[in-house]
């Protein structure tokens, strides 16, 4: 008869050899080996691939103040393969799980800098929708509690580091090694974000006068869903997709989109450490609750760089770049020959160059002799595990957010001012520094100040 | 927010991607809710008696008394149905009682921007005490905020207290703010 002892002889010898590393087994995918994400937000963004699938990570759970998210993101979680993962009461419960190692921040604009913070401080890794904040004070202590808790922080666009660049039809790091190897000129560049980058979504997300309040709906909290923002009459136009269209959840279409573009910007004017000294605004009176339009934002940087965001088309002629040397960089012509507003990966064209002349230059055969800018840090995973700032982090975040910030300040005055970009102020405008530094309600407001 | 209403708003996106222009995007807005303007069409459609409304003078003119200041405020409406073009010229005074940062010191004086200043943001607190309704409430605190002066704050609390909760909150807020103390502020 076995003895016990012979049991956990045998017992042992047989995991002696059957010890099989789980990563051997499974690899990377192995269940102990991935890392986990939950989901703070399950509307319009959080069904698309980027959040369900995830690449290296495991979706663990979700929480929405609107319970039919919260049943819809329960319900495509289990379809896209993950089985039943957690539903969380509110963000808090989530953040307090030691089980979530990542918080993917989905909400709308007015909580993501609050939010980053309060992820930060329960020791989680943060993967943070755009625009990062919705005021430049609110990036300013994200970015430097981020860093004071050592956590990682990418914001959720790319463009910086892979695929071409709407409709310039190239990736951005092509221009940055010409802007690194003086090809554009040793002085500033005139840059004009138009037709040719797509800039067809700047109107979109204006928001509604004269709204009726309606009676909230049963499932819905709006008191949750408010959180930081001032309270007003609940209308389903001022939630979920359409929150945009009013300032204070967000600043319209530049809120909304407008780091998709103006981060790659930065990246290939090489000006991640720094931001502009002067915006300007051209366009009408704005209402004081509802994001209208605009025709003109203008950036000037201390080096002379201005960057414009042609709101109306009337510098739709352009070239997206000028250098300093005349020399022009414009978008690549789509199969039909025209400029076109978005470029699938993988159907990427060279950019147009040419010279102070106005002749063609083969742009491919010039970077082929330039050396190529350094690498980025472009996966997030590792950057959680091997704890490797990921390229789009906190820092280089707050920089290209405080370029959607300065405008959506800009376009409430309905006019322009001046900006320290070494104090991140307005400068000699209290009125200007007021909307680039707010409050906001209770609790909220000491839950993103404590240390 | 439900499915139909967002497949709209999407089909408005997708439709203007490749084909902006104002008049394709008022076609749209307009098959698709038709109800409460949408702001951008509303500035383009009213473009002219925006900018007459708001015009230097204009704005100016509402500051000279309290009396004048009063009666634009009295254009406040309970809960979002305030005049579209009251609303931006309530917006423009807010902003032009503040010090202009090209302003001199001699420019200051002479166009009494403190005297304005301080005309309209009293007349904002007069205003929001005297409203029985707490949007009217609100809506002037969401225009002190950017231009009350900090020696206000009392009054401001005041405001907060006249009200219900969401007043109280957004009170808070703002004395906060003219204190100082806002997010990103170096402690």
């Amino acid at each position: 008869m076995m003895t016990r002892r012979d049991m956990l002889k045998a017992s042992t010898a047989f995991s002696a050899f059957n010890i099989i590393p789980a990563r051997t087994l499974f690899g990377a995918t192995a269940p102990s080996n991935q890392l986990t994400r939950a989901l703070i937000g399950f509307g319009i963004i959080a069904h698309s691939e980027n959040h369900l699938a995830f690449n290296g990570s495991r979706l663990v759970g979700l929480c929405d103040p609107d319970e039919l998210h919260v049943r819809e993101g329960i319900s495509e979680a289990e379809k896209a393969g993950w089985g039943k993962i957690r539903a969380y009461k509110n963000f808090m419960e989530l953040l307090d799980d030691k089980g979530v190692d990542i918080v993917h921040i989905c909400t709308p604009a007015h909580w993501h800098g609050c939010m980053s913070v309060m992820a930060a401080r329960a020791g989680k890794d943060i993967w943070c929708e755009k625009p990062m904040t919705r005021t430049v004070g609110e990036g300013k202590r994200v970015m430097e509690y981020v860093k004071t808790k050592g956590r990682m922080f990418r914001l959720n666009t790319w463009f910086r580091y892979q695929n071409p660049f709407y409709g310039f039809g190239s990736p951005v790091k092509l221009v940055r090694q010409l802007m690194e190897n003086g090809v554009l000129g040793d002085g500033p560049v005139r840059c004009v974000f138009g037709k040719g980058q797509g800039f067809w979504w700047k109107f979109h997300h204006s928001g509604r006068v004269n709204l009726k309040p309606e009676p909230i709906p049963s499932t819905f909290d709006w008191e949750m869903w408010l959180g930081p923002a001032p309270w007003k009459p609940y209308n389903h136009e001022r939630t979920h997709f359409s929150f945009r269209g009013y300032w204070d959840y967000d600043g319209g279409g530049i809120g909304d989109m407008s780091q998709h573009y103006l981060d790659p910007l930065q990246y290939l004017l090489c000006k991640d450490d720094t931001s502009p000294i002067r915006v300007d605004y051209m366009g009408p009176k704005q209402h004081p609750e509802v994001v209208g339009r605009f025709n003109r934002i203008t950036y000037e940087y201390e080096d002379g760089t201005v960057v414009i965001l042609d709101g109306d088309e009337s510098l739709k002629d352009e070239p997206f770049i000028t250098g300093s040397n005349g020399t022009t960089l414009w978008p690549a012509l789509d199969k039909d020959g025209k400029v076109g507003t978005w470029t699938n990966p993988g159907e990427e064209r060279m950019f147009r160059m040419r010279d102070a002349d106005g002749k063609p230059v083969d742009v491919a055969a010039l970077l082929n002799d330039l050396p190529e800018p350094a690498p980025q840090q472009t996966d997030f995973m590792d950057s959680v595990r091997t704890r490797r700032r990921f390229c789009l982090n906190e820092e280089t975040g707050f920089r290209s957010c405080t370029l959607a910030n300065l405008a959506i300040s800009a376009e409430r005055l309905g006019r322009g001012f001046d900006f320290d970009p070494a104090t991140m102020h307005a400068k000699n405008d209290e009125c200007a520094d007021r909307y680039l530094y707010q409050s906001m309600r209770e609790p909220w407001a000491t839950e993103f100040m404590k240390d | 927010m439900n499915r139909k209403h967002l497949t709209a708003i999407l089909a408005v996106s997708a439709s203007t991607a490749f084909a902006f222009n104002y008049e394709t995007l008022v076609k749209n807005a307009e098959s698709t809710d038709g109800k409460a303007p949408i702001s951008s069409i509303w500035q383009e459609q009213n473009a002219k008696a925006l900018a007459e409304s708001t015009s230097k003078e204009v704005i100016a003119g509402f500051t000279d008394s309290e009396a004048s200041a009063m009666k634009l405020l009295s254009a406040v409406k309970p809960a979002y149905a305030t005049d579209p073009l009251d609303a931006y010229r309530i917006a423009e005074v807010t902003h032009w009682v503040m010090v202009d940062a090209d302003a001199s010191w001699y420019e200051f004086w002479r166009e009494h921007r403190g005297t304005n200043r301080r005309v309209w943001t009293e007349a904002l607190i007069a205003t929001a005490l005297g409203a029985s309704d707490d949007y009217v409430k609100t809506f002037c605190l969401d225009q002190l905020r950017w231009c009350a002066f900090p020696c206000q704050t009392e009054q401001v609390a005041r405001i907060g207290a006249s009200g219900g909760k969401a007043v109280r909150d957004f009170a808070q807020m703002v004395v906060r703010e003219l204190k100082g103390d806002r997010i990103g502020m170096c402690k």
